[in-house]
């Protein structure tokens, strides 16, 4: 997705919710008896909030709510219909609807030479979609244009809810299109 | 000492007269008054003068009669006193003592007959002996010439050389004894020693038994098992081990490897369409 749409989710993790989940990030850590993590907590979860910043910063909200609409049936159906032809093309309007897409961040502590077992975060993306056209071409989920979006982020670890921030709204007027042609579709 | 006083001049009358001294130090008591009949023109009297240390020099001694309203006491007399000659001590024990029995020894001296007192010892072949019952020191009473000292029977070893009566004087004077029998035969038995010579069989056996178990262990021992030691040969230009344990450097250094997983997705199926119309 073009770099004018999207919305920075770097700022969702901070050193407070982590140290809230300090026990519970420890002992993960400490599964293959390394004490490094409770030795080195400050460390620790400095080098965790690092990694997620730069995992998350580089994370297109836009790109998690339409690889969620790649999974539904219509878009789909379209997709085989145009999979043969590259340049074959069709519109699938939506009109108002929420969805939810989830994606685990999973950040790996080194501590050279040790490698600490992964931690494995949850952001969830929660949109209210007023309004899009999803453009599917040559099998995949090329473009979206006319839409609004109203999306939230949640980063969570393990059943723990760390931070809830809401986005700014996205609105998309002219057809944006996503890198490499087009989201895959086709499972 | 000897004054006399004489009178010139006779009133017929007696007379008390009284002296005076001037240093009653040297006197052994104040000189008493005396009386001259109206008869007696002479009187000598003595004067006993007090008993000084050798060395402690010659001394001017100056009495005078004390006046009186019935006469003149004339010139006082001087008197010198000389320094007190030290005494010499001498020690005889009486000879032919039978070994073990008392022994007695007089202690003479020459000079003034001052009271003395002097510090002994008994030794008998350069021990000292101390007897219960001999008093310390020996003391001289005023006009002592000798002074007998007896060592008790049974007090010394009759073995040995006789014992030797030594005053503990700046020069100290000595006196032995002399026994009239020789030692008894026991003197001459010596006790009998616990380990009586010779002592060479001894090494001597220690070595014959020592070798002889030695040849006889040779050929009945068991073999013991090879041992096995390391070897470590050092080879010309190997590389040499690190003196230390090698440290991480930096270390702690952290980092971070981050992937996605996809987690899935909730949206409404079918997906809500737009109406095509004109909104």
């Amino acid at each position: 997705m073009d770099s004018e749409l999207q919305v920075s989710l770097a700022e969702l993790p901070d050193g407070e919710a982590l140290d809230r989940e300090k026990r519970a990030i420890q002992t993960t850590l400490a599964e293959q008896g390394s004490r490094i993590g409770r030795l080195h907590w400050a460390l620790t979860r400095d080098t965790a909030l690092r990694g997620l910043r730069d995992c998350l910063g580089n994370l297109n909200p836009v790109d998690c709510i339409a690889r969620g609409w790649s999974t539904a049936n219509q878009v789909q159906d379209l997709a085989r219909q145009t999979a043969d032809d590259p340049n074959a093309e069709k519109e699938l309007p939506l009109a108002k609807h929420a969805l939810s897409v989830a994606v685990h961040p999973l950040v790996t502590i080194h501590c050279d030479p040790i490698a600490l077992p992964t931690l494995r975060f949850t952001l969830t993306i929660d949109a209210t979609v007023e309004c899009a056209v999803l453009i599917i071409r040559g099998g995949k989920l090329a473009a979206i244009e006319a839409a609004q979006i109203r999306p939230s982020a949640t980063l969570s670890y393990g059943d723990h809810e760390l931070k809830r921030i809401m986005l700014k709204p996205i609105e998309i007027v002219r057809p944006s299109q996503f890198a490499g042609g087009g989201l895959t579709v086709l499972t | 000492m000897t004054l006399t006083v004489r009178r010139e001049g006779s009133d017929g009358q007696a007379h008390r007269l009284q002296f005076i001294t001037d240093r009653t130090e040297l006197l052994k008591a104040a000189i008493p008054p005396i009386t001259l009949e109206p008869n007696v023109d002479e009187l000598p009297f003595s004067v006993a003068t007090a008993w000084g240390e050798p060395g402690d020099g010659v001394h001017e001694l100056k009495i005078a009669i004390a006046a009186d309203e019935s006469g003149e006491g004339g010139e006082p007399v001087s008197v010198t006193i000389t320094d007190a000659p030290p005494n010499s001590y001498a020690i005889e024990s009486s000879a032919n003592v039978r070994r073990g029995d008392a022994i007695e020894f007089t202690i003479s001296r020459s000079g003034p007959l001052r009271p003395d007192r002097l510090e002994f010892d008994f030794v008998q072949d350069a021990s000292v002996i101390r007897p219960q019952g001999v008093l310390h020191p020996l003391s001289f009473q005023e006009g002592d010439a000798a002074l007998s000292l007896t060592l008790p029977a049974g007090s010394y070893l009759p073995c040995q050389t006789p014992p030797v009566l030594t005053l503990k004087l700046e020069t100290p004077v000595s006196g032995s004894a002399s026994f009239a029998d020789p030692p008894p035969d026991y003197c001459n038995v010596l006790p009998p020693r616990k380990f009586p010579p010779p002592w060479w069989p001894i090494p001597v056996v220690i070595i014959v038994a020592v070798g002889t178990a030695y040849v006889l262990r040779k050929p009945w021992a068991p073999t013991p098992p090879p041992a096995l030691y390391p070897t470590w040969d050092i080879e010309a230009g190997a590389p040499a081990f690190a003196a230390e344990v090698p440290k991480i450097p930096g270390w702690p250094r952290f980092s971070t490897r981050t992937t996605l997983e996809w987690g899935g997705a909730s949206l409404p199926d079918p997906l809500p369409t737009a109406e095509k119309k004109d909104g």
